[in-house]
C-alpha cells in the first residue's frame, strides 16, 4: 500500500472539514512521491491564499502545488434558448 | 414585480437567470453586485441553486441577503448542503426571506411574468446515485436513513412541482437529477452529487427546465432520462455571475393535461 494514498485522502478531507477552508470543489492529484497538486476554483483570492496556507500548516512534510483559480463574475453576454 | 423596461423581450417566453454555489461570506461581498445591476434588462427572475453560504451561519446569510437582495427581479432560492452545516438552516431561511428572497424547500411559488404564470418548485434534494448504480434503503439504520431522506424529499418535491397552477414549470434543486450534468466529476462520487429519484420526480411532471448546482466540476447542459432540459449552474461551471435561459411557454393543452391539484406555497 502506498502511504501517499492516505495522505491524499487526508488532504481531501482537510480541504472540506477544516472550517477555514470548507471547500468541496478542490481536486487533489498525486504527482509523485510526497508531492500533490490542487486544482479547482474558489470565490476569492483570499480563499485561495488561505487554502495554500492551511495546507502548508497541516502538511509540512508534503510538497503541494496549487493551481487554484478564482471564478469570474462577469455579466453574461449570451442568452440560451431552451 | 415589474421589469417593464424590457420592451424588446420576446413574447411567450420567460428569461430565467440562474447561478448556484456562490458560497458567499464577507470576503465576497460586493463581488456579484456589478453584474447584477442590469439584471432587470436581461432576465425576468433569478434562481439561486443552493450553497449560498460557506458554513450556513446567520452572518453569512446576511451577506447573501446584501448581495442578492433588493434586485429588480424576483429572486427564488433553495438551500444547499453548505447552508445546513451549522444546523441554522431555519435562521438562514428567515434572513433570506426577510430580504425578499423566496426560499423553497419541497414547496412551490407562482410568479406573474408579463402575464405568464411561472411556477417554480424547489428542494435541496440529496444523493444516492443513478440508474443501475444507486444505493438502496437497506441494512444499517444509517444507510436506510440516507436513502429514505432522498426518497421523501423527492416525493414531496415532485408533489410540489405537480401541484403548481401555472403556464410554465421550472424545477430548482441543489443536488443533480441526472448524471449528464456531472460529466467532469469523478464517477466514484456521483452518489454524493445527486439521485435518479429527483429525476424521476421531475420526469413525472415534465417541467420546461430543471436547474441545479452542487457539482462544481460538472457540465452545464444535460437532460433527464425523460428528456427534460437540465442546467447545472454551479458558479465554477458557468464561470460568470449567472447564466440566462430563455424558455418558451409549452403548448397549453399539454400543460393542462399534466396539471394536478393546486399547491400550497
Ligand atoms: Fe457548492
Ligand atoms: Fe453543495
Amino acid at each position: 500500500m502506498n502511504p501517499d494514498q492516505y495522505k491524499e485522502s487526508e488532504l481531501q478531507r482537510v480541504l472540506t472539514e477544516d472550517e477555514r477552508v470548507s471547500e468541496q470543489g478542490i481536486r487533489v492529484s498525486h504527482l509523485e512521491e510526497r508531492t500533490f497538486a490542487l486544482s479547482g476554483e474558489v470565490e476569492s483570492q483570499k480563499r485561495k491564499e488561505r487554502i495554500e496556507q492551511v495546507v502548508a500548516e497541516r502538511f509540512p512534510d508534503l510538497t503541494v502545488k496549487s493551481d487554484i483559480g478564482v471564478t469570474r463574475v462577469h455579466e453574461p453576454e449570451e442568452v440560451e434558448e431552451v | 414585480m415589474s421589469t417593464a423596461q424590457n420592451s424588446n423581450r420576446p413574447p411567450n417566453c420567460v428569461r430565467v437567470a440562474a447561478v448556484g454555489d456562490v458560497h458567499i461570506d464577507e470576503d465576497v461581498l460586493g463581488r456579484y453586485r456589478p453584474a447584477l445591476e442590469r439584471i432587470g434588462e436581461k432576465a425576468d427572475v433569478l434562481l439561486l441553486a443552493g450553497d449560498l453560504t460557506r458554513h450556513g451561519t446567520g452572518d453569512e446569510a446576511r451577506c447573501v441577503a446584501t448581495e442578492f437582495g433588493g434586485l429588480p427581479v424576483p429572486v427564488v432560492a433553495v438551500l444547499g448542503n453548505h447552508d445546513y452545516h451549522s444546523d441554522a438552516q431555519e435562521e438562514v431561511t428567515k434572513i433570506l426571506d426577510d430580504a425578499g428572497i423566496i426560499v423553497l424547500e419541497r414547496t412551490g411559488v407562482v410568479l406573474d411574468c408579463f402575464g405568464i404564470r411561472l411556477g417554480i418548485a424547489g428542494a435541496k434534494g440529496f444523493g444516492g446515485g443513478f440508474a443501475g448504480r444507486c444505493a438502496s434503503e437497506f441494512g444499517e439504520p444509517e444507510m436506510k436513513a440516507f436513502i429514505r431522506h432522498t426518497r421523501v424529499v423527492s416525493q414531496e418535491f415532485g408533489a410540489a412541482l405537480a401541484g403548481l397552477d401555472c403556464d410554465m414549470r421550472i424545477a430548482l434543486t441543489h443536488y443533480a437529477p441526472t448524471p449528464d450534468t456531472l460529466l467532469g466529476e469523478p464517477l466514484e462520487i456521483y452518489p454524493f452529487l445527486g439521485s435518479y429519484l429527483l429525476g424521476e420526480a421531475i420526469d413525472a411532471v415534465c417541467p420546461a427546465l430543471a436547474v441545479h448546482g452542487h457539482a462544481h466540476a460538472g457540465t452545464e447542459r444535460g437532460m433527464t432520462p425523460g428528456g427534460v432540459h437540465v442546467r447545472n449552474v454551479a458558479h465554477p461551471v458557468i464561470k460568470q455571475a449567472y447564466s440566462v435561459y430563455q424558455v418558451a411557454v409549452p403548448a397549453r393543452a399539454e400543460e393542462t393535461e399534466k396539471a394536478g391539484e393546486p399547491a400550497g406555497v
